[in-house]
C-alpha cells in the first residue's frame, strides 16, 4: 500500500512539471531580421510592391471592395477598366468611378516605418546599397500617393509614423492641397532618382529609371490637371480657396517641365523601342510578351503556381479568346469597338458614293491596315493557337443601297427586314437559292446569345494575349504573362505631350515620329496643325476648351499606342474630357455581312446590339474622400466638389 | 405569445390523462450505469446504506459511517423473527436484480439476486419492507401475515434522484442550483440521424440546434445555448469540440448535460457561451457475471427537402423573351429582336424537341443510409468494460453515386479496481470519417444544376460519347452530369481521424473519510488528410454546320493535392475530491483541481501536376510542384493552466449552496493580463422539503427556487494565437513579389500591440424555479437569465483616422447583453397498462449591444439609421412595399415619381418619411432579423404492451429571412434557367406586345414582369421562416421476454422511425432550418446540400 502511494506520488511529481505559458510564437520575424540585411528588406518590400496601385490584368476598377484584391477575380475580364471606360466593349459594366474608397495609408505607414527606422541599420550596409534602399522606399511612397492624388486631388500627406494611441487631435491630420500632393510625389521621386542605382538587371524592382518613369507619368498628370481643371467650373471651397481639388493653371508648366526632365533621365537608360521582328504587327504584339523586351522599364511578373490570394496569376488569355477553339474557359469577354479602330489607319468601308465597299474575303479588311492595329487586335483570318478567327454577323440576300440605308443595324430599316438580312445563332445555316450558307462566323456574331464568347464586332483583342499557351491550358488563373508597368513608348508619349503643352511642337513630334515609325504608320510625322478645335475624336465629343489639332493628334496617338493598357480612363480624367467623351456614348461596332447575290462581303458601321450607352458624370474627376474617414476626422473637409 | 403557446398544450396533456400508463421497456432502466448514480442510492434511502453489486470505493468510503454493513454483497440481518421470501419484478414481470430490501426503521436489509428474488428475516409482522432501486419508485409493504412478498416496482419518472454529470464532478438533480438541462441515452437514440447533435434538437430548453445541410460527412449542424454562440464541448471531462461530438455514435453516449448559467464558470476561459458536458457509457457489472451484447442496426432512406425545380424549355424561352422586352433601355429607340423566335418556342410546345431535365439527371430522389452499432458491456466488481463498435454509411444525392461518407466509431471504457483504494479507468476512442466527393463540386452543385438551360442537351448532338460542354448553353460551361461524376472530374477524399486515450487514476486517501485523489491524462491526436485529385477531362461542342465535335478541355492540367493536418492536444488534471456527510445533515461535495492543457496545430500541403492519367502524388511532375504550409494563423500552439475548485454544501437537501471558481491562465494573452479568476455562486431552497409545504400542500411534490451568478470568459474571438508583439508575420500566401522572376513571399506587420489585451468576460445571472405536482406527474421548470458581456474585442478602427495607417490592435472595448427565459414542462402518467408522457419546452432570447464603439454619427438621422449602440441587434431595416400597380393609368397618375421602366404588376415602396421621393431614406425597422423570437419543442410518447411510440416536434417562431439569387430572381446571372414558380408572373396577353404601350393588355400573376423585382424588395422580401417540424416519429415493438428467453435473447425490439417527416411552415421553396444563424443576417442558405427526410427501419438485439 505504502509502496503504491510512493509510486503515484512520484509519478504525479514527474508529470507536474508545469506547462510554460510563454510559448514561442511561430512564424513571426522581428525588425532586425528584415531591416538588417538586403534580402530582409526585399522581403519587407515584397508586400509593399504587391499592393502598389498598378492597374494590371487584375484591376477591378468598378468593384467597391475588390479593386486591387478581387475575390472572384477572373471576372475582371468583364469588369475591367477598359470595359468601364468604353475602350473595350462588353455588355456588363457601366461607367463609374472606381469609387472604392482607396485609402492605402497602411502601406504608406509601412514605408514610413522603414524610412524612420532604417537609419538604425546603416552600419550593416555600404553607402550605395543603403542609399539605394532608402531611395526605393521613397519611390514606393510616391507610387501610393500617386494612387491617391489621381483619385482625390489633395490628401493628407503623412510622412512619419504616427502612434495610433496618441491623442486623437494629433491623428486628425488635415488635407493638403492638390499642388502639395503632387509636389510630394515629385520630391520623393527626385530623392529616389538621386539615390537609386542605374542598375537595371533586376526586373520587377525599382531603380533610378523606374522612378524617373513614374515621375514622367505623374508630372504629366499634374500638368494637365493644373491646366484644364479651370474648365470644369467647379465651385466650393475644396476647388477654390482651399485648392484641394484642382490647381492654378499657372502651375501647369512647372509640372510639364518636370515631366520632360524625367523623360530625359529615362532616355539616358539602356532602353529602346522594341524592334526585334520585321513584321511590324507581330513586333508590336511581341513587345508585351517578350520578357527580354528592351522597351520595358518596369514589369510586374506573374506565375501560375503562386498562392491565389497573392494576385500573382491571372486569367487574361481565357477572357480574351473564344472558347473552345482558343480558350478552355468561358470565352472572350471584351471586344474592340469601331470607335477605337477608327483611330488607326484602316481601309475605308464606305465608298465615296456612300455604298459599302465590297471585299472578296472577310480578311481583306486587314489589307492596308496599320500594322500596330493588327498587333493590337485580331481580325478574321488571323491565327491563334492553331485556329483561325472566323467572324461574321450575318447575310444580306442583296444589298442594293447605301451603307446608311442599314441605319446602323436597326431592325427597323427596310433593308434589314428579316427576309433580306439573315441573322442567326452558332452553326445556323440558311438556304438561299439552293445554296446552304453558314449565317455566322465560328466565333460570332451570334444573335441568340449575349456578349460572352460571342464576338460583337469584327475583332478580338490581341494586345497581351499569349499565343504560346496551349488551348487546353487557357483557363482561369492559368495565365502568367507579365504586365508592363512602364515602357519607353509611354515615356515618349508623355514627353511629347508635355513638350507640346510647353510649346515645343517640333521637338514633341520627334517622339511621335519614333512611335509611329515603329508602329508602321504610313505617315510617321504628320505636319503640325496649329488650328484649334474643341471636337474630340471619340464620340465627336465637345471639349469644354479648344486645343490645337496637333495636340489632339498626340492625344489620339497615345490611345493608338496604349490601347488596352488601362491608360484611357485616367487620361480622360486628367484632360477633363471624360464627361464629354462618355456622354451617351453608344459603342459602334464593325459588322461583317456576306452579300449573297454578289458573293462579296461588306463591313457596316452599327450601333451595339443592346443599345447600351455609357455616360460619365462630372463627379468622375474627383472621388469623394471616404465618408467614413471624414466621420473619424473632420479635418478632411472640405469634401470634393459635387458630393 | 409564448404563454399562449405553453398553455395550448396543457389541455392536450390533461385530455390524455385518461390514457393508460404503459410499462417501461424492461431493459432500459433496469440498472443505471454510473457509479455516481449508485452513490446516490445511499442518500435517497434514509439512514441506511447497502452495498450493491458493482459499487465501488466511493460507496465503501461512504458506508463506513454506518454500521453493520459488510464488505461483501450479502445481507446483514438480525437473528430473530421469521423468514420472508419474495421476488421483485419490473413492470414487464422480469426479475429485478440488485433491489435493496430494507426493514423500515432499521438498518437491516438485503438485495435481490439475479432473478430478483430475496430472502429476509423480519423481526415482527408489523415490519414494513422498503423496496428501493434507482430509477424506480420506492415501495413500502407491511408484511402482516405474508410469508411471500412479491413486489412489482414502477419506474420512477421524477428523475429527482438522478445524478447529473457536471463540470469535474457529479451532483444530484434534486440539489442542483444552476440552470442545467440533461438528456440521457434513451431520449437521444430515438432520433435516428448520423449526427448526434441532430438527435438532441428540440429536446433541451434553451438549446437551439439547426441542421443546415445533410451533406454526407459534413455534419453541418449549428448549436447555441441561449443564443450565445458556439458552446464549449466537454467529453468525459476533457475539452473537445463540436466536430468531435457530432461524429460520435449516439449509442456510446450515456448522457448530455447542458450548463447554461454560472455553473459553466467551472470551465473558466471559453465557458462564456455555456458548456455541453457529454458522458460516455461505462461498463457495469452484472450480478450474474453475464455479458450484455447489444446489436443495433438500422437502414434509412433519405429524401431531400425543399429542392425546387427549374422550368422546361418552352417556359424558359418565353420568360427570356419577356425579360428582354421589359428592358426599357434596350427597347427605347429601336425594339431589339426577341431572344427566341416563336418558331423556336413552338418546337418545344408541339413536341418536335423535348426539354432536358437536368435536375433529374444529376440527382437521385432517394438514397440509402445505414448504421450499425455493436456494444459489449459487462464485468465483475474488479473490472468492468464497455466496448462499442459502430459503422455508418450515408450516400449523397448525386446520381453518379460518387458522393458518400462512411464512419467508424470505436470506444473502449475499462474501469479497474486495482487495489481496495486504487482504481483506474482507461478510455480509448477513435472516430474515422471518410468522405468521398467528386472534385470541384460542393456548394455550387445545386446552383449550377438549377441554372442549366433546359434546351441544353446532356450530350452534344445527343450522342452519349460526347458530354455536352457548350458554354453558350451551360452556365460557366459546367455539365453537371459530368461534374458530379468522379470518373471524369476526379475526387476529393477527406479522411478525418480523431483519437483519444485517457487514463484516470483515483486513489482513496486513507485516514480522512471521503477524501480522494484523482489524476487524469489525455492525449488526443486529430490528423485529417485531404486528397484532392483534379482530373482533366473533355467536354464537347457539336458544330452542326460541319457535323464535328469540338473538344473543350476542362480541369487542365490534372493534379493532385494532399493536405495533412497534424493536430494534437494533451490535458492533465490532478485533483483532490472531498465528499462527505456530517451528522447525516450537512452534505459537502468539494474538490480542488489543477489542470493543464496544451494543443498544437500544424499542416502542410503538397501539389503536383499529373501528366499521366494517375491519381498518385508520386506519379506527378516536378515542374510546378508545390509544398506549402499554413501561415502563422494556421500553425500555432496554445497552453492553459488552471486551478479549479468547488464547494457544494446542502443542509438536509433543503438549503443548497454552491461555490465554484476557476483561476485560469492562457498563453494567448500577455503575461500581465494572462490569469483570471472566475467565480460562480448559486443557492437554492427546496421549499417542498419544509414541513409547512410537505404537510399542507401535498399535491406539491417538489418546489425549489434557485439563483446563480457566475463570471465566465472566452478567448475564442481572438484573432491572434500569441501575445501581442511587434514583429512581422510571414505572409507569403497573401503577399509576394517577383524580383527578377523569383517569387519572394512577403510579410505583414503584426500591428500595434495592445499589451493589456485580455479575454472578454461575461457576467451571467439566472433565477429559476423547479416544481413537481401530483407525485411528480407534472414537473417543470422556469428560468430567466441575463448575460452581460464586457470587453468584447474590437479594434478602434471605427474612431482612429485611417491616415494613421496602423493595423490597430484588438482592444477589450464593446459590451453586449443576452437575456431571455425558458420554460419546460412534463407530464407523465399511467393509465392501466398504458404509460405516456407529454413534455414541452420553450425558450426565448434576445441580444442587444449595450455599448458599442462606433464612428460618431454625423447627424441625428445618421445616429438613428446607422448606429447600433444601445439597441437590440435584431433590427431589420428596409422599405415598406406599398402597392402593386395594376394598370398604366395608375402608373401615370401616381403622385410620386416612378422609374421610366415601371410596368403594370410592379410594386412601389412607400414614401415613409413623406418627402416626396422613394429612396433609402424611407427605410425603417420592418422585422426582426437573425435568431427566432422563440424556439420550442414538444415530445410525446407512450408504451403499451411492448409497443412504444415517440414523437418529437421542434419549432421556431418569429424568424424572418430574405430570399436571394435564384430563389428571388427570375433568370438570374444574365439569363440562366429559372425556378418553376416564376412562371406565375405578370405578362402581356400578346407575348410580342410592346410593354410600354398603354394599350397593352396584361395577365396578372404573383411575380411582376420577368426581370422586375418587386417581390424581393421592401416588406415583400421579408419571408416568415417560422416553422414546426416533426423531427422524430418512432414506433417500436419489443417482443415479450417470455418468448425471447427461449431463444436465449434478452431483448429484441423492432422499430420504424422517421426524421423530419412533417414540416409546417409558411416559407416556400427552401428549408426553414437553413437560415444563417448569425445575428443580423437575413439571407438563407439554399445552394448548399439540402436537409433530408429519412425513413428508418431497425432492430435492437440484446444477448
Amino acid at each position: 500500500m505504502k509502496k503504491q502511494l510512493i509510486y503515484i506520488t512520484l509519478f504525479c511529481i514527474g508529470v507536474l512539471s508545469c506547462q510554460d505559458l510563454n510559448l514561442e510564437p511561430k512564424g513571426i520575424l522581428g525588425e532586425p531580421e528584415l531591416f538588417g540585411n538586403e534580402y530582409g528588406v526585399k522581403k519587407y518590400f515584397a508586400a509593399i510592391y504587391n499592393s502598389l496601385p498598378i492597374e494590371d490584368f487584375l484591376y477591378y476598377g468598378t468593384d467597391s471592395d475588390h479593386a486591387y484584391r478581387p475575390d472572384n477575380y477572373w471576372e475582371q475580364g468583364k469588369k475591367s477598366l477598359g470595359n468601364m471606360s468604353g475602350e473595350f466593349f462588353n455588355t456588363w459594366v457601366l461607367v463609374d468611378n472606381d469609387g472604392f474608397a482607396y485609402w492605402p495609408y497602411d502601406r504608406i505607414r509601412d514605408v514610413n516605418t522603414f524610412i524612420e527606422n532604417f537609419p538604425n541599420y546603416r552600419d550593416n550596409y555600404t553607402e550605395d546599397v543603403y542609399n539605394k534602399l532608402l531611395g526605393e522606399a521613397h519611390f514606393l511612397r510616391a507610387f501610393y500617393y500617386f494612387g491617391l492624388a489621381k483619385r482625390y486631388g489633395g490628401v493628407p500627406l503623412v510622412k512619419d509614423v504616427q502612434d495610433p494611441l496618441a491623442p486623437k487631435e494629433t491623428l486628425e491630420v488635415p488635407r493638403n492641397t492638390e499642388y502639395d500632393t503632387w509636389k510630394l510625389i515629385y520630391e520623393d521621386l527626385t530623392f529616389a532618382i538621386e539615390n537609386m542605382s542605374a542598375n537595371t538587371d533586376e526586373t520587377g524592382r525599382a531603380n533610378k529609371y523606374v522612378a524617373a518613369a513614374l515621375l514622367s507619368r505623374t508630372m504629366l498628370y499634374a500638368g494637365s490637371i493644373a491646366k484644364y481643371s479651370q474648365y470644369l467650373g467647379f465651385q466650393g471651397e475644396a476647388a477654390t480657396s482651399a485648392g484641394m481639388a484642382g490647381m492654378d493653371p499657372s502651375k501647369a508648366d512647372e509640372f510639364f517641365q518636370y515631366c520632360v526632365d524625367a523623360g530625359k533621365v529615362v532616355e539616358a537608360g539602356p532602353f529602346s523601342l522594341y524592334n526585334k521582328d520585321a513584321d511590324k504587327a507581330k513586333n508590336f504584339a511581341d513587345l508585351f510578351l517578350d520578357p527580354g523586351s528592351p522597351e520595358s522599364i518596369f514589369i510586374k511578373d506573374y506565375n501560375i503556381t503562386t498562392p491565389g490570394n497573392t494576385r500573382l496569376r491571372h486569367s487574361y488569355d481565357a477572357l480574351m479568346s473564344p472558347q473552345p477553339d482558343m480558350s478552355s474557359f468561358v470565352g472572350a469577354e471584351s471586344y474592340p469597338p469601331l470607335d477605337f479602330m477608327e483611330l488607326y489607319e484602316m481601309p475605308a468601308i464606305v465608298n465615296p458614293d456612300g455604298t459599302p465597299v465590297r471585299f472578296d474575303n472577310r480578311g481583306d479588311i486587314k489589307n492596308d491596315m496599320e500594322p500596330r492595329m493588327r498587333g493590337t487586335m485580331f481580325f478574321d483570318g488571323d491565327e491563334l493557337r492553331g485556329k483561325t478567327f472566323s467572324i461574321q454577323r450575318g447575310i444580306y440576300k442583296n444589298f442594293d443601297g447605301l451603307a446608311s440605308d442599314a441605319d446602323q443595324g436597326s431592325s427597323a430599316a427596310p433593308i434589314n427586314n428579316a427576309d433580306n438580312r439573315i441573322l442567326g445563332g452558332r452553326g445556323w445555316t440558311t438556304n438561299i437559292n439552293g445554296v446552304t450558307y453558314n449565317i455566322t462566323g465560328a466565333h460570332g456574331h451570334f444573335e441568340d446569345q449575349g456578349g460572352e464568347n460571342n464576338c460583337w464586332g469584327s475583332a478580338f483583342i490581341r494586345k497581351y494575349v499569349d499565343p504560346s499557351r496551349p488551348t487546353s491550358d487557357v483557363r482561369e488563373y492559368r495565365s502568367d504573362q507579365h504586365w508592363v508597368v512602364f515602357r519607353l513608348g509611354e515615356i515618349y508619349l508623355n514627353t511629347a505631350e508635355a513638350l507640346y503643352e510647353l510649346g515645343h511642337r517640333e521637338e514633341a513630334f520627334n517622339y511621335i515620329e519614333m512611335i509611329r515609325t515603329r508602329a508602321g504608320s504610313k505617315v510617321p510625322r504628320p505636319v503640325i496643325d496649329m488650328s484649334s478645335t474643341n471636337i474630340g475624336t471619340i464620340n465627336k465629343a465637345n471639349y469644354p476648351y479648344s486645343i490645337e489639332k496637333s495636340l489632339q493628334f498626340i492625344r489620339d496617338e497615345r490611345e493608338r499606342e496604349l490601347y488596352g493598357e488601362n491608360h484611357w480612363w485616367w487620361d480622360l480624367r486628367r484632360w477633363r474630357t471624360a464627361d464629354q467623351v462618355l456622354n451617351q456614348f453608344r459603342h459602334r461596332v464593325l459588322s461583317c455581312y456576306y452579300v449573297a447575290d454578289e458573293g462579296k462581303y461588306i463591313y457596316l458601321d452599327e450601333i451595339n446590339r443592346w443599345n447600351r450607352s455609357w455616360t460619365a458624370s462630372k463627379q468622375c474627376y474627383y472621388e469623394p474622400i471616404p465618408w467614413g474617414e471624414i466621420g473619424k476626422n473632420n479635418n478632411l473637409l472640405p469634401q470634393n466638389p459635387l458630393y | 405569445m409564448f404563454l399562449l403557446f405553453s398553455l395550448a398544450w396543457c389541455p392536450v396533456a390533461s385530455a390524455q390523462r385518461t390514457l393508460v400508463r404503459l410499462p417501461q421497456a424492461a431493459s432500459q432502466s433496469r440498472i443505471k450505469h454510473s457509479e455516481a448514480q449508485q452513490r446516490d442510492l445511499f442518500s435517497t434511502v434514509d439512514n441506511v446504506s447497502i452495498q450493491v453489486p458493482g459499487s465501488t470505493r466511493n460507496e465503501v468510503g461512504a458506508e463506513t459511517s454506518h454500521n453493520n454493513v459488510g464488505d461483501n454483497n450479502t445481507l446483514v440481518a438480525a437473528h430473530q423473527g421469521r423468514d420472508i421470501t419474495g421476488k421483485v419484478t419490473d413492470e414487464d414481470g422480469s426479475g429485478l436484480p440488485g433491489v435493496s430490501v430494507l426493514i423500515e426503521g432499521t438498518t437491516i436489509g438485503t438485495v435481490t439476486d439475479a432473478d430478483g428474488k430475496f430472502a429476509i428475516n423480519i423481526p415482527s409482522d408489523e415490519s414494513v419492507l422498503v423496496f428501493s432501486f434507482i430509477g424506480y419508485t420506492t415501495q413500502r409493504v407491511t408484511v402482516g401475515a405474508l410469508s411471500t412478498v412479491d413486489v412489482s416496482l414502477v419506474a420512477d419518472v421524477t428523475k429527482l434522484n438522478e445524478v447529473v454529470v457536471m463540470g469535474y464532478g457529479t451532483q444530484k438533480k434534486a440539489t442542483l442550483t444552476g440552470a442545467i438541462s440533461v438528456i440521457d441515452n434513451k431520449d437521444i437514440v430515438r432520433t435516428k440521424n448520423e449526427n448526434v447533435l441532430n438527435s438532441l434538437t428540440g429536446k433541451l430548453p434553451g438549446v437551439r440546434i439547426v441542421q443546415k445541410s445533410a451533406a454526407p460527412g459534413a455534419y453541418d449542424t449549428q448549436i447555441d445555448i441561449r443564443g450565445m454562440g458556439d458552446p464549449l464541448f466537454v467529453i468525459d471531462g476533457i475539452v473537445r469540440d463540436k466536430d468531435f461530438f457530432s461524429r460520435m455514435s449516439s449509442e456510446e453516449v450515456e448522457s448530455v448535460t447542458i450548463l447554461k448559467d454560472g455553473s459553466a464558470a467551472v470551465y473558466g476561459l471559453r465557458s462564456a457561451n455555456g458548456v455541453v458536458v457529454v458522458t460516455t457509457k461505462k461498463g457495469i457489472a452484472n450480478p450474474d457475471g453475464k455479458v450484455d451484447v447489444t446489436l443495433n442496426s438500422s437502414t434509412s432512406w433519405q429524401q431531400f427537402l425543399y429542392v425546387p425545380k427549374s422550368v422546361s424549355a418552352a417556359d424558359y424561352m418565353t420568360l427570356r423573351n419577356e425579360q428582354n422586352w421589359q428592358d426599357f433601355g434596350k427597347n427605347y429607340f429601336v425594339r431589339t429582336n426577341p431572344m427566341f423566335t416563336d418558331a423556336q418556342i413552338e418546337e418545344y410546345r408541339n413536341g418536335t424537341k423535348t426539354s432536358y431535365d437536368w435536375f433529374d439527371q444529376v440527382f437521385k430522389k432517394t438514397t440509402p443510409q445505414s448504421q450499425t452499432d455493436l456494444s459489449i458491456n459487462g464485468g465483475s466488481d474488479k473490472i468492468r468494460y464497455f466496448f462499442n463498435l459502430g459503422y455508418s454509411k450515408q450516400d449523397g444525392s448525386y446520381k453518379s453515386g460518387d458522393y458518400y461518407s462512411s464512419r467508424w466509431n470505436m470506444r473502449t471504457n475499462i474501469d479497474a479496481q486495482i487495489t481496495k483504494r486504487l482504481s483506474a479507468r482507461i478510455s480509448l476512442g477513435a472516430i474515422m470519417v471518410n468522405t468521398h466527393q467528386p472534385n470541384g463540386t460542393g456548394w455550387s452543385t445545386y446552383k449550377l444544376t438549377w441554372l442549366t438551360r433546359p434546351d441544353a442537351p446532356f450530350y452534344a448532338n445527343d450522342n452519349p460519347e460526347y458530354p455536352n460542354g457548350d458554354a453558350q448553353l451551360l452556365n460557366e460551361g459546367a455539365n453537371m452530369i459530368v461534374q458530379t461524376n468522379s470518373d471524369y472530374v476526379g475526387y476529393n477524399i477527406t479522411d478525418d481521424r480523431k483519437y483519444n486515450g485517457t487514463l484516470t487514476l483515483e486513489y482513496d486517501i486513507p485516514g480522512i473519510e471521503g477524501l480522494s485523489a484523482k489524476g487524469i491524462y489525455d492525449y488526443s491526436p486529430n490528423t485529417p488528410v485531404i486528397t484532392s485529385y483534379k482530373r482533366a477531362y473533355e467536354l464537347y461542342r457539336y458544330n452542326p454546320d460541319a457535323d464535328t465535335y469540338s473538344p473543350i478541355a476542362r480541369n487542365t492540367p490534372s493534379g493532385v493535392t494532399k493536405t495533412f493536418f497534424l493536430n494534437y492536444s494533451t490535458n492533465m488534471q490532478l485533483g483532490l475530491h472531498y465528499i462527505h456527510s456530517f451528522f447525516n445533515d450537512h452534505n459537502v461535495n468539494s474538490f480542488l483541481i489543477y489542470e493543464e492543457r496544451y494543443n498544437s496545430t500544424d499542416n502542410y500541403s503538397l501539389y503536383r501536376d499529373l501528366m499521366v492519367d494517375s491519381e498518385y502524388l508520386s506519379a506527378g511532375e516536378d515542374l510546378h510542384q508545390l509544398a506549402t504550409q499554413g501561415t502563422s494563423g494556421q500553425v500555432f500552439d496554445r497552453a492553459t493552466q488552471s486551478l479549479i475548485g468547488q464547494l457544494n454544501y446542502d443542509f438536509r437537501g433543503k438549503y443548497l449552496f454552491d461555490f465554484k471558481f476557476r483561476y485560469d491562465g492562457s498563453s494567448r494573452f500577455p503575461a500581465g493580463s494572462r490569469f483570471g479568476f472566475f467565480p460562480a455562486f448559486s443557492a437554492g431552497w427546496r421549499l417542498s422539503e419544509e414541513g409547512f409545504i410537505k404537510n399542507s400542500l401535498t399535491f406539491l411534490s417538489n418546489l425549489k427556487v434557485r439563483g446563480s451568478y457566475g463570471k465566465m470568459a472566452d478567448d475564442g474571438g481572438l484573432r491572434i494565437n500569441y501575445p501581442p508583439a511587434i514583429g512581422y508575420s510571414l505572409n507569403g500566401n497573401e503577399y509576394g513579389w517577383f524580383y527578377d522572376g523569383v517569387l519572394t513571399g512577403g510579410v505583414s506587420n503584426t500591428g500595434i500591440p495592445n499589451y493589456n489585451l485580455t479575454w472578454y468576460s461575461a457576467n451571467t445571472y439566472n433565477a429559476g424555479l423547479d416544481f413537481g405536482f401530483l407525485d411528480q406527474k407534472l414537473t417543470g421548470s422556469v428560468d430567466i437569465y441575463k448575460r452581460d458581456r464586457s470587453g468584447l474585442l474590437e479594434t478602434s478602427a471605427a474612431v482612429i483616422p485611417g491616415t494613421a495607417g496602423a493595423t490597430l490592435p484588438e482592444e477589450n472595448l464593446n459590451k453586449d447583453r443576452q437575456f431571455g427565459y425558458e420554460i419546460a414542462l412534463r407530464y407523465d402518467n399511467t393509465f392501466k397498462d398504458i404509460k405516456y408522457y407529454v413534455s414541452g419546452q420553450v425558450s426565448a432570447t434576445k441580444n442587444m449591444r449595450t455599448s458599442w464603439l462606433e464612428t460618431p454619427a454625423g447627424n441625428s438621422y445618421d445616429r438613428w439609421r446607422n448606429r447600433t449602440s444601445g439597441r437590440y441587434s435584431d433590427i431589420w431595416w428596409g422599405n415598406e412595399s406599398q402597392t402593386q400597380l395594376t394598370s398604366y393609368d395608375q402608373i401615370q397618375n401616381y403622385q410620386i415619381p416612378l422609374g421610366q421602366n415601371t410596368l403594370p404588376g410592379d410594386w412601389v415602396l412607400n414614401d415613409w418619411n413623406q418627402d416626396g421621393v422613394i429612396n433609402d431614406a424611407d427605410q425603417h425597422p420592418i422585422a426582426s432579423v437573425g435568431r427566432p423570437v422563440f424556439n420550442y419543442g414538444i415530445s410525446l410518447g407512450g408504451t403499451w404492451k411492448g409497443i412504444d411510440l415517440a414523437l418529437d416536434f421542434q419549432g421556431a417562431w418569429g424568424v424572418y429571412v430574405q430570399y436571394a439569387e435564384v430563389l428571388t430572381e427570375a433568370l438570374p446571372f444574365g439569363g440562366q434557367n429559372t425556378l418553376s414558380y416564376f412562371t406565375d408572373r405578370w405578362r402581356p396577353v400578346d407575348p410580342n406586345a410592346d410593354y410600354f404601350n398603354p394599350n397593352t393588355q396584361w395577365v396578372a400573376g404573383y411575380y411582376p414582369v420577368t426581370g422586375h423585382d418587386g417581390r424581393r424588395t421592401g416588406t415583400n422580401g421579408v419571408q416568415n421562416a417560422s416553422y414546426m417540424r416533426l423531427k422524430t416519429a418512432q414506433i417500436g415493438y419489443t417482443l415479450p421476454s417470455a418468448w425471447l428467453s427461449k431463444i436465449k435473447m434478452k431483448n429484441l425490439r423492432f422499430y420504424v422511425s422517421t426524421y423530419n417527416l412533417l414540416t409546417f411552415t409558411g416559407l416556400k421553396n427552401t428549408d426553414p432550418e437553413r437560415p444563417t444563424a448569425g445575428t443580423g443576417d437575413a439571407y438563407i442558405e439554399f445552394y448548399n446540400y439540402p436537409v433530408n427526410k429519412t425513413y428508418t427501419i431497425g432492430a435492437t438485439v440484446k444477448f
